[in-house]
């Protein structure tokens, strides 16, 4: 058991410094451009999916696809973000023992 | 058409600037105040501080010219005026007056942690390392990184210079982003100055010192006002939710992309990256904040909140790992334990001499004003479907904090002093409304704000018979280091005194625990080994603390000297007033 602990934290001293930074800087990055894209994109030329009342289909237009982007973008930063926060928390409970 | 009438009948109807106002007393009445504020300074003896701080130490010619500052500083509002340089000018007196006054009255600058920080600045300096083993501030290095660059270019000597009048310069820069938040919220501009008035006042925190979070706070609120200024929420993505229970102030559409936006964000990613690496609270309050107003739609900056709390995360994962290593139970070992936050908080900071509590009596009493005053002006704008959703935002966002970590009893006061710019503006908004200041309201406003000046004088400078550093205790501290070899320990009787102010790893400060006897003290010295040099000193500040916070009766520290020379195993190195050295030079027994 001690063993397999000391293995365990030399592991997370290498190689998770590296992976959780990286997912970390790819959450940032994502969220960057989560903002650069909401600021390119103003409220009043966003698809709208409802129109008095009555759905209107626009799936080709540039509102769309942008809400379509986004949504993407915050799926991505939600993954890699808590993908790196469970690395550092990991790295919490092992180490701080 | 109907609008141009209403609004040309509301210009007339506005108290219009007489002659004998227009040649402005108000700015004649503030300069003789501030004159006359600054010949009782040169009166005021900083040997007389006593329990009650610097309250009774000042002559009432100062009160007196500082009460005929804000009278000035009212008058110079209550006529609508677009410049802002007399307001700046007379703004800027008070600031001096009160924030900077224990660098007028006392003979050294003020508070032991300065001298600490300043220390820490000089080890980046001189040595170029960091010591995160020997300080948990040392994982938070970007403001003492910034100050050594300050230090080299300087000259190279300790920043102490900047200590002294510190205070004033975080206020100004304050009040500069109140009058910024102020304008982005649209709120009169009569009542943003106020509100800046309102603010000098009431900020007695305390937290303006040199130090990282005087710093963070500062760039916390140049940050909110770029968010609420360059990137303001769109109108039209306001839900019907919103609209029906915030009552929000109405505004007009901003739903244009200006250009140089995208640099602005980089920006002020950057600003909050170095606010991330230079203070372990004020990125959870910069989080709280941008989070909720992205929430609340005052600004178009969804992510950039939830980009703080993963930098946060990973500076403490990774960079500040030798901070939380052994001791993350003390770091998040309170959080949601209201019955230890409680006493932390507070319990912790009330107790000790009459005095004492006289002061803390005057901190919470001026803290309790504060809210209610807050909530009662939230209620008014509510009413009048007017609520500037952004400025309730920034009271309401610290407020979590409270409940994450005690943080040693402070977050109380942080959570204060994060809410408080926002809270004044909310106040002045209602209290001093544009175009309304009849002279009824200008005397009970001038009234109210006199008032406040003996109190904040209590509140913000209650604790100076123990934070001020006297001549003595800088003597002896620079003793310890004229004599003190490396790897030599020195021990004290409570931690506030002056300590670690250079040769940061050589020289090492420890607390000894002053209720064990001479003898037991002894031996705890004795059993330092591994340091060459061993020394207790005594300061002013320690005798002082014991005092004011730890029911000690006057001369306490005296008789500990005393009972630990008489064992024969300490030497007198200096003494100066109640201000003691000793060396360890062995038992005897």
């Amino acid at each position: 058991m001690t063993i397999a602990l000391g293995m365990s934290r030399d592991l997370i001293d290498t190689s998770t410094d590296w992976f959780g930074g990286l997912l970390l800087l790819l959450a940032l990055g994502c969220l960057l451009a989560l903002d650069l894209l909401r600021l390119r994109m103003p409220a009043h030329v966003r698809h709208q999916p409802h129109t008095a009342g009555r759905r209107v289909r626009c799936a080709g237009c540039a509102g769309l696809r942008a809400q379509r982007r986004e949504s993407r973008l915050w799926l991505a930063c939600l993954a890699a973000g808590s993908a790196s926060l469970a690395v550092i928390v990991v790295r919490f409970v092992l180490l701080a023992g | 058409m109907t609008d141009t009438v209403l609004i040309e009948r509301r210009a007339d109807e506005l108290p219009q600037p007489t002659r004998f106002r227009s040649f402005a007393w108000s700015r004649a009445v503030g300069l003789l105040g501030a004159g006359l504020a600054a010949i009782g300074l040169a009166g005021a003896d900083s040997t007389q501080i006593d329990s009650l701080g610097l309250l009774r130490v000042l002559p009432l010619l100062y009160y007196a010219g500082v009460a005929l500052l804000v009278i000035g500083l009212v008058e110079e509002l209550s006529v609508p005026r677009k410049r802002v340089t007399w307001f700046a000018v007379l703004v800027t007196l008070l600031v001096i007056l009160l924030h900077g006054l224990p660098g007028f009255v006392e003979a050294n600058p003020r508070f032991s942690t300065a001298y600490i920080h300043v220390g820490f600045i000089d080890q980046i300096a001189s040595q170029g390392t960091l010591l995160p083993r020997l300080d948990a501030r040392f994982s938070w290095p970007s403001f003492f990184s910034g100050g050594a660059v300050l230090q080299e270019v300087s000259g190279g000597a300790p920043v102490l210079w900047l200590v002294r009048f510190m205070p004033v310069v975080i206020n100004l820069l304050a009040i500069a982003a109140i009058l910024v938040l102020g304008r982005a919220c649209r709120s009169p501009v009569q009542s943003a100055r106020a509100a800046a008035v309102l603010y000098v006042l009431l900020n007695w925190v305390g937290q303006d010192y040199l130090s990282p979070q005087a710093v963070g706070f500062v760039l916390y609120l140049a940050i909110m006002c770029c968010v609420l200024v360059v990137f303001p929420g769109d109108p039209s993505d306001t839900r019907r939710w919103q609209r029906r229970w915030l009552h929000p102030r109405s505004r007009p559409g901003t739903g244009s992309t200006a250009r140089g936006q995208g640099r602005c964000l980089l920006g002020l990613t950057v600003l909050a990256a170095v606010g991330v690496t230079a203070h372990q609270l004020t990125p959870g309050f910069l989080a709280a904040s941008l989070i909720l107003l992205g929430l609340l739609n005052q600004t178009r900056l969804r992510a950039l909140g939830w980009s703080v709390v993963l930098m946060t995360a990973g500076w403490l994962g990774y960079a500040a790992e030798v901070f939380w290593r052994g001791q993350l139970n003390k770091v998040v070992g309170s959080f949601g334990q209201v019955d230890v936050l409680v006493q932390q908080n507070l319990g912790k900071r009330t107790g000790g001499s009459a005095g004492r509590e006289v002061v803390v009596a005057g901190r919470l009493g001026l803290a309790l004003v504060v809210a209610a005053a807050t909530l009662v002006a939230l209620a008014v704008l509510w009413r009048r479907r007017d609520v500037p959703v952004a400025l309730a935002t920034l009271v309401a966002a610290p407020i979590p904090m409270l409940v994450a970590a005690a943080y040693g009893g402070e977050m109380a006061l942080r959570v204060f002093l994060f809410a408080l710019p926002a809270a004044s503006l909310l106040v002045a908004q209602v209290a001093c409304p544009e175009g309304m200041w009849t002279r009824t309201r200008r005397v009970i406003v001038s009234a109210a704000l006199v008032a406040l000046v003996p109190l904040f004088v209590l509140a913000r400078f209650g604790n100076e018979s123990f934070e001020q550093v006297t001549p003595q205790d800088r003597a002896i501290l620079s003793t310890v280091y004229d004599v003190a070899p490396d790897n030599s320990i020195v021990y004290q009787l409570n931690n506030i005194s002056i300590q670690r102010f250079e040769r940061l790893d050589e020289v090492r400060f420890r607390t000894l625990d002053a209720s064990l006897d001479a003898k037991a003290l002894t031996e705890t010295v004795a059993d330092s080994e591994p340091f060459t040099g061993r020394f207790i000193m005594v300061t002013h500040s320690q005798e002082e603390q014991g005092v004011e916070l730890g029911g000690e009766s006057p001369g306490w520290s005296a008789e500990i000297v005393a009972e630990l020379l008489a064992t024969g195993s300490f030497e007198t190195v200096r003494r100066d007033g109640d201000a003691v050295l000793l060396r360890y030079i062995g038992s005897t027994g």
